[in-house]
């Protein structure tokens, strides 16, 4: 089972928490889009622009660890992974 | 410690104990940014007996600010903010030793100067753009613990970051992190990501720090606390 975990205005948006998927070996560019299919309200457009690419302002942690600093889109989930989505905020 | 000084300090001390109180005594803290987050996480720790503290920041108040810069009135409005803010937090305490620094935390290696000749414990990351943060933890001490907090809308994130041991700022939010310059933030959410803040700080100089290696994020538009670990 891989976990994908909604924060702050993005949960606001899905209206949930969290999606868990039954998912192994799927790059988190798939992931997003099965676990788009298992919210009420699409999120994408929030979290990847019109190209398909990583949007500024959305963190994509994979165990909380930036995908840019694996394999970005491309990266591997595996089963008991957690992907997190995260607009950090940035105010003080 | 004098009477008075016993006094004011007479309601954590029996909380924390004597070897946690004077290490706070003893303490110097660097708070970067005394926007909404510095405001709260100075006044909390200058109201807990920190030794010294170093503000730093190059704005002047402004309007928009007084709904959650607490250390602001309408009385300050074109300030200088440090220096308000000193003049704020002497009134509060006379046992913290407070240096205000008129200085904005750029890539220049200022900062970097300025915190070593400083001797802080810990550096309070309460500035409101990203690539100051980053600026910021390029000139980190060896050693020396950032406590990072972040406010938006009405959720916050805080984490302790140490070189070497925990993620950086800058690993952890890339060139994702937008930046946009007057972030719509609500005062509930700042006073509390400052408090959370200024406890950590607390942690970090009693060397057990809560928030290194996870992310705590306060949400509270449905009133929840989460973690993230990170790595």
């Amino acid at each position: 089972m891989i976990r994908v975990r909604f924060f702050t205005i993005l949960r606001l948006l899905v209206k949930r928490a969290d999606v868990i998927l039954d998912r192994r070996g799927i790059s988190v560019r798939d992931l997003l889009d099965d676990a788009q299919r298992a919210v009420p309200v699409p999120f994408l457009h929030k979290v990847l622009d019109d190209e398909g690419k990583m949007k500024r302002g959305t963190l994509i942690l994979v165990n909380g660890r930036h995908v840019q600093h694996l394999d970005g889109l491309d990266t591997i989930i595996e089963d008991g992974d957690e992907v997190s989505l995260f607009p950090p905020g940035g105010g003080g | 410690m004098m009477a008075e000084e016993r006094e004011y300090f007479s309601r954590c001390t029996p909380v924390w104990g004597p070897e946690r109180t004077q290490k706070v005594r003893e303490a110097a803290v660097a708070v970067a940014g005394t926007g909404g987050l510095g405001c709260t996480v100075a006044e909390i720790l200058v109201r807990s007996g920190i030794g010294r503290i170093v503000l730093i920041d190059k704005g002047r108040v402004d309007i928009p600010d007084l709904n959650r810069q607490i250390l602001y009135s309408m009385d300050d409005v074109g300030k200088i903010k440090v220096e308000a803010a000193a003049g704020k937090l002497r009134e509060i305490s006379t046992f913290t030793e407070v240096v205000p620094v008129v200085r904005e935390i750029d890539v220049s290696g200022d900062v970097a100067v300025l915190l070593r000749d400083m001797k802080c414990a810990v550096v309070v990351d309460c500035l409101d753009n990203f690539p100051g943060r980053f600026a910021l933890e390029a000139g980190i001490p060896e050693g020396v613990s950032l406590v990072h907090g972040g406010v938006e809308r009405d959720y916050g994130q805080i984490t302790t970051v140490v070189r070497g041991k925990t993620p950086t700022l800058t690993e952890l939010y890339s060139d994702t992190a937008s930046s946009a310059p007057g972030v719509s933030v609500t005062p509930p959410v700042v006073v509390t990501a400052g408090g959370i803040m200024a406890q950590e700080v607390l942690n970090v100089l009693w060397g057990t720090p809560s928030l290194q290696g996870r992310l705590l994020v306060v949400e509270f538009s449905d009133f929840s606390f989460f973690y993230i670990p990170l790595q």
